[in-house]
């Protein structure tokens, strides 16, 4: 193996290096451990380097190499768990590769594949410039050095791989797959004893237990090194599609670690990152889309719809499409679409399942105040029935019933007061262009085609309609489906089951936030100047939520999209990178199995359950005493790994992780498979 | 050879099986616009995209105004039949197959052909897990995959699912249970074109269980292979009584006459062909009979044993009673005496707390 020339991955951390040194003057020999001391990858979780083989393996030998990355991980798995019965303290990756075998019954290059292996970790490992300069400083003092590792790696491929990245004089080295014993149980050091002196030594590696605990015990002098750990994602995808993801993610560490004297925001890197990614395979299918269906005129509909409108602005990638913001609102929309469908004797189911929308805060007072209606009769009714107007409405309590019969019973009162929002909503979207006769759609991030259905209710007297692209659409689109017209989706498709985007299902909160725009919800429509200009009145804290959040996550996307539409390249992703399929993993390596920088970051938004936005929860909340509360916060959650991850970190004894393990396989289990899962089992 | 036989008459090499794998897609309608904006949907959201859609009309409203929303995503992948006089579901679907796999086989060139009716809807992933499947296991005639049942209704120009539960279709697909009843819905069936080719077009003569005859026409040419995901959706709507319907629900009185009609038509097949067979058949029943009246008895036997062994355990209950009577009696007697002693005891701790004071 030659040696690689390659530009260190950070400038060197003296401070670090100067202490090793140190350390290491008063002890006969230096131990040092490989992975992520001496050398790291540059993926974002170990385990995706699987993922790569497997991308290798599909090149070569076809699709017979499908699920490559995901059986190699349980091999592992079962190999150690058999172990123990073959009285091995570690395995070796021949005995991985006899169980994948059993496997993958029907893959004949099980060799080949292990080969492709040792190439692949070949390629994306590089050297850890502290270590480096580590060894240079004892080989120049003359004093010896050895590599101590567990792992199931050959010792001749490391050693290889060790003086291609530039080191050389060691003395020894010591692999747990070849010695048959481990650091993690400590009888390692037993073995390196019998020709080091293990009473005199420093150990170096980034391990707590391994590295720091077990040598410690038996006199070893040891100092940890965090620098070049990476991530452990035990939730991610574990297919090729992780990994465009995982070379940024991992990228954007090394970068920070590079340009460490510049102090990034961390959501103008999630936005780099995860957004940017996001973003630009959004944007590109939403082109082939435009394209394929002809679409002269684009919609983005405020507010979710506010990023990817910037975004497709930034692409600049269809210029022959007028591209416009709509301000409407599921507040603006239902009312006037309601009004259409209804008379003055009867009320649209509709109109009714909106006027009644509530969550768990919603009194009749103020569902009286959103709807605008002020009337007498109503009230005293309402408070016959209820007792008082301060009582709360609740999701889908029985409840509800008398007061949708109160409702329904007015329905001349109702439908008048719904006709100047009608006449508003109409007017400005008659403003706007959209009874003009172009192909028009419209994008948003989605969910259920309501907003897409009301627009078209209010478009077909004047025999118009738009179509929708959205990000996801849920099965209950089929309610809508024929009258919303013709709507497709980019990550989540209404024919499949929730269970296969849990990453989009249970992170729409997040998504909607960190796609919003500075002006909040729209209310209605003013006349001011002969125009209707949209009513947006400012919420503070989701005002200050963006000024101090959103709107870096968005500058850092919308840089990413820049440069990729532009010089087809950002960072370490290729445009060709940014696939659905690719966007999918990075929203479930973030979403599902954020890292705890991640947890801290998206845990610290808040929001708006209502289409009302009276409410603006925070993700996430203390650990509740009890099950029931806790199911009521999961339930109004949305963001539920997070808030359960959350709970998870912050649980204080085995008890109570086992009680967030419980909450887990109850309220994720039916979403997250076992292996997204295992990140409570740690 | 009895085994194996399965594909014997198709009389092809198993190169020729798999190629570019472009699928023929029947779909049929009438006056059904609400839920057939739902099934070209989930044509379109199949992650599988080589096929092509031979969408019939039978007779009913134009559909072209609904279908002209889709054009541009169809991509010349959709021919719109349209039918003037409606012959029934299976003669739509002979249109839409005769035009796609006898007029134009050379043109398109199909290795698979279904049918996906306007009411039903896909996994985006059936196309491609199936295709993958017949390209794999070379000796099947056809795949099904497992699916769910969706109970829904229709309400002006809204669906509303009602349930949703796992619908049933076997493990393996038997002959013999084929001849017995239909096996699974046309939903999550993909046939190979060349057993198409081979067993002809849909029976025109049925008005309903068109699919459960050439269902065993297909299995008389060879097996039929399961994938075992649930990768297609069979919907039911109930209560509906006009075009909506079902021909499974609205038709359930026709199901019932028209399986006692074909049922007897087979065996009339049978033995119009081979009188001899009649000997056979009537053996075979027979047999089954005397099998049922073996089963009857060692029935009754088991049933008279299991009401003896009833009568004997309730004399045991009896008598359990009988000694728990005693029993509780006996407790009620040592609890007056207890009682009585207490009342002893808090006279004397009475006694002896007056003596107590008396003594201060």
């Amino acid at each position: 193996m030659n040696k690689v020339s390659v530009t260190p991955l950070w400038p060197v951390d003296t401070r670090f290096v100067e202490d090793l040194k140190k350390a290491a003057q008063d002890v006969e020999c230096v131990s040092l451990d490989i992975f992520d001391t001496a050398i790291t990858r540059t993926v974002d979780s170990p385990v995706d380097v699987f993922a790569k083989v497997e991308k290798h393996l599909l090149l070569i030998y076809g699709k017979c190499a499908t699920g490559f990355a995901s059986f190699r991980e349980q091999a592992e798995q079962q190999a150690r768990s058999k172990k123990a019965a073959l009285g091995l303290q570690d395995i070796t990756l021949r005995m991985i590769y006899d169980e994948l075998a059993f496997l993958m019954p029907d893959f004949e290059f099980i060799d080949g594949a292990m080969q492709q292996e040792l190439e692949v970790e070949t390629l994306v490992l590089v050297p850890v410039p502290e270590i480096l300069a580590f060894v240079e400083h004892l080989s120049e003092i003359g004093k010896p050095y050895i590599f101590v590792s567990d792992m199931y790696l050959p010792a001749p491929f490391l050693e290889r791989v060790l003086s291609s990245m530039g080191y050389e004089g060691w003395r020894s080295i010591y692999v747990s797959g070849d010695v048959n014993a481990s650091k993690a149980k400590g009888n390692i050091w037993s073995i390196v004893k019998k020709k080091h002196p293990i009473d005199s030594m420093l150990h170096v590696g980034d391990d707590n237990w391994a590295d720091g605990f077990c040598p410690t015990l038996l006199g070893i002098k040891t100092r940890l090194f965090k620098r070049a750990q990476s991530n452990r994602r035990l939730g991610a995808n574990l297919t090729p599609d992780v990994l465009p993801f995982s070379y940024l993610s991992r990228m954007q560490k090394i970068a920070r670690e590079r340009y460490s004297t510049v102090k990034l925001n961390p959501w103008y890197e999630l936005g780099s990152g995860l957004g940017a990614l996001l973003v630009t395979a959004f944007i590109n299918w939403l082109d082939e889309k435009v394209r394929t269906n002809k679409i002269k005129r684009l919609y983005f509909l405020a507010r979710d719809g506010y990023l990817l409108y910037q975004a497709w602005k930034t692409a600049n990638i269809n210029p022959d499409v007028e591209v416009k913001y709509l301000y409407v609102s599921r507040r603006t929309l239902m009312p006037a679409s309601g009004y259409l469908e209804s008379s003055e004797n009867l009320l649209s189911p509709h109109l009714i399942q909106f006027i009644c929308g509530t969550d768990d805060n919603t009194t009749l007072q103020h569902i009286l105040d959103r709807i605008s209606l002020k009337n007498e009769m109503i009230e005293k009714e309402l408070v016959s029935e209820y007792g008082s107007l301060d009582v709360v409405i609740r999701a889908h309590s029985k409840g509800r019933g008398p007061f949708e019969s109160v409702m329904r019973r007015h329905a001349d009162i109702l439908y008048k007061n719904f006709k100047p929002q009608y006449e508003a909503t109409l007017g400005y979207l008659t403003e706007q262009g959209l009874m003009d006769d172009v192909q028009t759609a419209i994008v948003d991030t989605g969910w259920n085609g309501t907003m897409q259905r009301a627009i078209n209710t209010l478009l077909k007297p004047a025999n118009r309609e738009v179509c929708g692209f959205y990000y996801g659409l849920w099965q209950q689109t089929a309610v809508n489906r024929y009258s919303s017209g013709y709507m497709e989706s980019a990550l989540a498709n209404p024919f499949e089951m929730v269970s296969d985007n849990p990453e989009v299902a249970l992170a729409v909160g997040l998504l909607e936030e960190l796609h919003g725009s500075p002006r909040q919800s729209t209310i209605g429509y003013k006349r001011i100047q002969d125009r209707w200009e949209p009513h947006t009145p400012e919420v503070k804290a989701e005002r200050e939520q963006y000024d101090e959040k959103i709107e870096f996550f968005q500058r850092g996307t919308l840089e990413g999209v820049f440069s990729l539409f532009r010089e087809g390249k950002y960072m370490t992703l290729d445009i060709q990178d940014c696939t659905i399929p690719a966007a999918k993993a990075a929203l479930a390596s973030v979403f599902l199995s954020p890292t705890e920088e991640e947890l801290t970051l998206l845990g610290s938004l808040g929001h708006a359950l209502m289409f009302d936005h009276s409410t603006f929860k925070s993700m996430l909340a203390p650990i509740p005493d009890m099950d029931e509360e806790a199911k009521v916060l999961i339930e109004g959650n949305d963001w539920r790994p997070g808030l359960l991850k959350y709970w998870h970190s912050q649980a204080s004894d085995r008890e109570q992780r086992q009680r967030i393990r419980n909450l887990a396989l109850t309220h994720l289990g039916p979403y997250m498979n076992e292996r997204q899962l295992r990140q409570f089992w740690i | 050879m009895l085994y194996p036989n399965s594909m014997d008459r198709l009389g092809l090499p198993v190169t020729t099986l798999v190629g570019k794998g472009k699928v023929c897609i029947v779909m049929r309608t009438k006056n059904r616009p609400v839920l057939l904006a739902r099934a070209l949907s989930s044509v379109l959201a199949q992650r599988y995209q080589n096929w092509h859609l031979y969408l019939v009309n039978d007779a009913g409203e134009s559909v072209i105004p609904l279908v002209n929303q889709y054009l541009g995503s169809f991509k010349n992948r959709l021919s719109l039949i349209t039918k003037h006089t409606s012959e029934g579901m299976e003669a739509a679907s002979n249109t839409a197959l005769r035009e796609a796999l006898f007029f134009n086989i050379n043109k398109r060139n199909y290795e698979f052909v279904c049918v996906h009716d306007d009411d039903d809807s896909w996994h985006p992933a059936f196309l491609e897990e199936m295709v993958a499947f017949l390209n794999k296991e070379t000796k099947y005639v056809a795949a099904v995959s497992k699916h769910q049942l969706v109970y829904e209704r229709v309400h002006n120009d809204l669906v509303f699912e009602e349930s949703r539960t796992k619908g049933f279709t076997p493990d393996l697909i038997l002959l013999r249970d084929m001849l017995k009843c239909n096996q699974f819905p046309p939903i999550c069936l993909l046939i190979r074109v060349h057993a198409a080719s081979q067993i002809g077009m849909f029976n025109e003569q049925l008005p309903v269980l068109g699919d459960w005859d050439y269902n065993i026409r297909l299995m008389m040419e060879g097996d039929i292979g399961v994938v075992t995901k649930e990768l297609a959706y069979y919907h039911h709507r109930r209560s509906a009584k006009d075009s909506y319907g079902n021909t499974v629900q609205a038709g359930v009185d026709k199901h019932t006459l028209y399986t006692a009609l074909y049922g007897n038509s087979m065996l009339r097949s049978l033995l119009q062909e081979h009188p001899g067979y009649a000997g056979l058949v009537h053996a075979m029943e027979y047999c089954a009979h005397e099998g049922l009246k073996t089963i009857q008895y060692e029935f009754n036997r088991l049933d008279t044993k299991i009401r003896d062994e009833n009568l004997e355990m309730r004399e045991h209950i009896r008598e359990l009673d009988i000694h728990q009577d005693v029993i509780i009696h006996q407790l009620r007697q040592l609890t007056e005496k207890v009682s009585m002693l207490a009342d002893k005891m808090d006279k004397r701790k009475s006694i002896l707390q007056r003596l107590t004071f008396w003594r201060k």
